[in-house]
């Protein structure tokens, strides 16, 4: 049976009715990641996957009590701890480290009787936009390897969109999961900023990392979600979102202006349009204001770098990661292990943020940006006065050839414009595929306002039928 | 005359305290001295990746408790920042830390002259790890034990003008975190610890000259001579037409001076800014209220009390303030017996020496046992030399000095009429007694008591034996 | 440009000429572009993080700590028990 083309859910229900077992679909899981590893999707596969699922097909057949992601594989990227199994960050700087214990979202997994199939390519450390910055080799797109998919959670996206696994775990700082599940054509999510535990997961900026699925439907995110979530002792951060929501006959679609202004010229313009006339008949259509929003990427340029840079000075040759063999003093320790062992797109931003946090900048540059994100999250606010959700388009364009914008990182940056807005406002936010331009996917997202991830989920089924790409 | 006597000494301090918690500030390891290295750690202390901190109640408490001490305003909204710089006792490479938005701000502590100290600030941080260095290997050991333990740092205004009230503002500094239970201050383990900012001033001017930061100072002895040692040094220098160069110093004890640490040490940026793991703390004035409920007068109210109400000597109610224990051990032992100056000797003179060799201090009996013990000796009922055989006992066996006194057969028990008895058999007998104390009763006193004593094992009540004696005789 | 080497310094990082050069480069381009928030105006009354209330933070209660073979599991050095780096002077 080919399991790769059905829902995390319809496998759910498969293996609960005794359709089909998990070891079944656990196998041909892992023969699909076997077959296709030119992909550099999934970096490692969890052999011991198929005890697991034994385990829990047992269960099942003694009328056990299984949780609600029984039997199902879920890849997790790289940087997400799972404990005495590697963990890279697509970093040579961590090649030999194995997870010393397991985070939070790993054992909420567990706990409903997942079986973790493996780990998945991303750009180092989470940043990047095409996956092309990786210790494990580019991972390629799904649709044509030439193209890349996306980033940073790359390998989680590609590897959903070829089939290797029904659901992975990847996290979102800027776009990190929305956008390449645009440009492998799968949906993508990322909660308010809280909901799920960061506990385990190693921080890139950690005021607006949020780990998330990338599933083929909605409803599998929203599964998903549900299980993820929750207030962690271990994460001061977290909160206990509920995501109740009340439902409603016809829901109010916001287009906001300013997106618009600088979506009319991208390559996936015209297709947004479309989609928009076609939703007019379904949703009540509002445009709504949100005067700073193009500035949200700029702050996140820097508050995310600032964090970053403070985040990965713990990566320094002496706990955990690789000692550069040449360090014979303490400095050399730090700085050849460092240089040595970071890629340059790690090296550029833990570069830039030290100088917006360095003294006689700090005030200029991170105190600035952090006053006009609050001035952008009033600014949504207000528009979530007037909408249910805002509708805007992943990103400009379909996916691009591996190496074209890698010596241009502004160009690159941009692969985040539409994205990083959430981030910036700690909206959830939702990418589903809605159009093709030839052969590649073009996603859009929905933005909700804080903790109304039900009305989001909602909509983007609505969405995510009408485009029809599923 | 020295240079020194041109200038005036002017001296801030930061002083750093270890928090007597169960728990370090930032995880639920152990806060506990001398356990074997890196077994009191876990992820969040190492600096894990993926791991994240979540700060201790009690640690915050301690250091609100701190600040209500000496007199501080507690802060309705504080911030975390992380401090960055790269060294290995500090696993993550930042120090969790208080910059803009400390827990305490202000306060003062008044000098015995009645000189005033003003507090800058009061926060909260954690502590890094230990370094062991091993010159021979060629090798520095890292133990995060230490790390992740809560730390305050006090900040003095430079309101200090000599070694002597550096020490003394340390002394009450120490008195006060001891006794509210705050910290163990024991410096000697690193439990208290203080920097000095020192820099000169011609006499009668008011601008602050260039100051150095000394570190190092592991005692009060050391805090005094490196002052004595640095204002001498900056005195020399400014008179031979010099300047002070803006430097942290290190003291070495031994050599009895202090010297320039490296150049780069100086040229730090720490980059400063809120911790993002963490959320800022709302503390309520409910918040407050209750944990000054939780405080008890601060030991210089208590001796004062001591000397006013209870008429206690100086002396005393300073020995009895020394820490929280000891004065409320004092007090308990008042309510069960009202005698503040008797209970105080049993204290000074008999309690403390049995305690001296304990690190903390617990007296080995209950307040209400010794209370009983000197109430019986007051009220004569046994006499000081078989209160103290009562005392040991009482530590022995843990019983009551009641029981045990009847057990031991240590009580005046003999009867008014058994002494009538003796003492009417004795003039029978003896008409050469009853004779002479007719004459001279003072004489023959001592003689008549000797006589009840010896018949009674020694247990008659002298004062009631005198009393019949003159009925009789 | 010395602000490199400065970051250099505080990043514990080291360039090479060549790579310092591009990097220049590309950094004065994002700084063009991160330029753009600097004039802005912002409204006085932004408010503050919202605060955690004293409740709600963590009770003063021991938990096992980690195993200690699992503590350095992987460090890439280690001695006694402990984390071992070249001889620290200071």
């Amino acid at each position: 049976m080919d399991f790769s083309k059905l829902s995390l859910i319809e496998i759910r229900d498969g293996i609960a009715s005794g359709k089909f077992t998990s070891e079944e679909v656990v196998k041909f899981f892992i023969a699909q990641c076997e077959a296709k590893k030119s992909l550099n999707a999934v970096v490692e596969i969890f052999y011991d996957a198929v005890d697991k699922a034994k385990e829990v097909d047992k269960k099942i057949k003694n009328h056990e009590k299984v949780g609600v992601l029984a039997g199902v594989p879920i890849a997790i990227k790289d940087n997400i701890l799972y404990k005495g199994k590697k963990m890279g960050c697509a970093s040579k700087f961590l090649q030999n480290f194995v997870a010393p214990y397991t985070s939070t979202v790993v054992e909420k997994l567990l706990s409903e009787d997942a079986v973790i199939l493996g780990r998945t390519n991303m750009d180092e450390f989470a940043m990047g936009s095409s996956c092309e910055n990786t210790c494990y080799g580019v991972c390629h797109n799904a649709i044509d390897p030439e193209y890349v998919a996306g980033g940073s959670s790359g390998g989680s996206a590609s590897a959903v969109a070829a089939g290797l696994v029904p659901c992975a775990l990847g996290t979102d700082t800027g776009g990190s999961i929305r956008q390449p599940a645009s440009l492998n054509g799968v949906v993508g999510l990322k909660p308010t900023y809280g909901t799920v535990s960061r506990y385990g997961i190693v921080a890139f900026a950690s005021s607006l990392d949020q780990a998330s699925p990338i599933c083929k439907t909605v409803e599998d995110c929203q599964l998903v979600l549900k299980v993820i979530a929750g207030k962690d002792i271990h994460d001061s951060t977290t909160i206990d979102n509920k995501m109740t929501s009340v439902h409603k006959s016809k829901y109010t679609l916001g287009i906001c202006r300013q997106v618009m202004q600088e979506a009319k010229s991208t390559q996936g313009g015209e297709e947004f349009y479309k989609l928009i006339q076609k939703l007019g008949d379904i949703f009540d259509i509002v445009q709504v204001d949100i005067p700073h929003i193009q500035n949200s990427l700029a702050c996140y340029y820097i508050i995310a770098p600032a964090e970053a840079t403070s985040n990965l000075a713990r990566f320094d040759g002496v706990k955990y990661t690789v000692r550069s063999e040449g360090a014979k003093d303490l400095e050399s320790v730090y700085v050849q292990s460092r240089s040595e062992g970071f890629g340059r797109e790690v090296k550029r931003r833990i570069m830039l943020g030290n100088y917006v946090l360095s003294s006689g900048y700090f005030d200029a540059y991170y105190n600035k940006a952090k006053r006009v994100q609050k001035l952008i999250k009033r600014e949504f606010n207000e528009a979530f006065s007037h909408c249910d959700c805002i509708l805007m388009p992943t990103t400009a364009g379909t996916t691009f050839k591996i190496g074209e914008k890698l010596s241009d990182p502004i160009a690159m940056y941009k692969e985040d414009l539409f994205t990083v807005p959430a981030n910036i406002v700690g909206v959830p936010a939702i990418s589903v595929p809605y159009a093709k331009i030839g052969k590649f996917p073009l996603g859009a997202q929905l933005y909700a306002n804080d903790l109304n991830e039900d009305v989001m989920f909602e909509v983007a089924k609505i969405v995510e039928k009408v485009g029809g790409v599923k | 005359m020295s240079e020194l006597d041109n200038f005036d000494v002017v001296i801030g301090l930061e002083i750093h305290a270890e928090l007597k918690t169960k728990t370090k500030v930032f995880c639920s390891c152990k806060n506990e001295f001398g356990a074997l290295p890196n077994t009191n750690t876990c992820p969040v202390c190492t600096g894990m990746p993926g791991a994240l901190p979540v700060l201790n109640k009690h640690a915050v408490e301690l250091a609100i408790k701190a600040g209500l001490s000496f007199g501080c305003e507690i802060s309705p909204y504080s911030v975390f920042e992380r401090k960055n710089y790269f060294y290995p006792d500090l696993s993550k490479a930042y120090q969790i830390s208080q910059l803009v938005y400390p827990l305490c701000l202000g306060g003062v502590i008044t000098l015995d002259s009645g000189k005033k100290v003003r507090l800058n600030r009061i926060h909260l941080e954690e502590d890094a790890g230990k370094l062991t260095h091993i010159s021979h290997a060629g090798g520095t050991l890292v133990d995060y034990n230490r790390g992740g333990t809560p730390l305050i740092e006090m900040v003095t205004e430079p309101d200090i003008s000599s070694a002597e009230e550096a020490v003394e503002f340390l002394r009450k500094v120490r008195e006060a975190l001891v006794f509210e239970d705050i910290a163990n201050c024991k410096m000697e383990e690193g439990g208290m610890r203080c920097d000095v900012n020192l820099s000169l001033r011609p006499k009668g001017t008011t601008v602050f000259g260039t100051r150095t930061e000394m570190k190092n100072l592991n005692s009060f002895k050391s805090v005094e001579r490196a002052i004595n040692f640095e204002a001498n040094r900056q005195a020399e220098v400014l008179s031979a037409g010099g300047v002070i160069v803006q430097e942290t110093r290190k003291w070495d004890d031994d050599k009895g001076e202090s010297f320039a640490m490296r150049s780069k040490e100086q040229a730090q940026d720490y980059r400063y800014f809120p911790d993002p793991d963490l959320l800022p703390i709302e503390v309520t004035k409910e918040d407050v209220e209750h944990i000054k409920s939780e405080m008890t007068a601060l030991p210089a109210d208590r001796r004062a009390r001591y000397i006013e109400e209870f008429g206690l000597p100086q002396y005393d109610a300073n020995i009895l303030t020394s820490t929280k224990y000891i004065s409320d051990y004092f007090e308990k032992c008042v309510e069960f017996y009202n005698a503040p100056k008797k209970i105080s000797n049993w204290i000074m003179v008999d309690l403390l020496k049995l305690v001296k060799e304990q690190e903390e201090i617990v007296f080995p009996i209950s307040e209400q046992h010794l209370a009983s013990i000197v109430k019986m000796v007051e009220e004569k009922v046994i006499n000081k030399t078989v209160g103290l055989q009562l005392l040991d006992e009482v530590i022995k066996t843990q019983k009551s000095p009641e029981v045990l006194a009847k057990e031991m057969n240590l009580l005046v028990t003999i009867s008014d009429e058994q002494i009538l008895e003796l003492l009417n058999k004795l003039k029978n007998e003896n008409a050469k007694v009853a004779a002479d104390y007719k004459v001279s009763p003072d004489k023959v006193t001592g003689f008549i008591m000797g006589y009840v004593m010896k018949n009674t094992g020694g247990k008659a009540n002298s004062a009631k034996v005198r009393e019949l004696i003159s009925k009789v005789f | 440009m010395d602000t490199i080497e400065h970051l250099e310094y505080l990043s514990k990082l080291k360039f090479s000429d060549e790579e310092r050069k591009k990097f220049e480069k590309e950094f004065e381009n994002i700084l063009t572009f991160v330029n753009e928030i600097t004039s802005l105006e912002i409204p006085d009354d932004i408010e503050k993080d919202k605060p955690i209330k004293m409740t709600e933070l963590r009770p003063d209660e021991a938990q096992p700590s980690m195993p200690r073979e699992e503590v350095l599991r992987n460090a890439p050095k280690q001695k006694d028990g402990c984390y071992s780096t070249p001889l620290v002077v200071d």
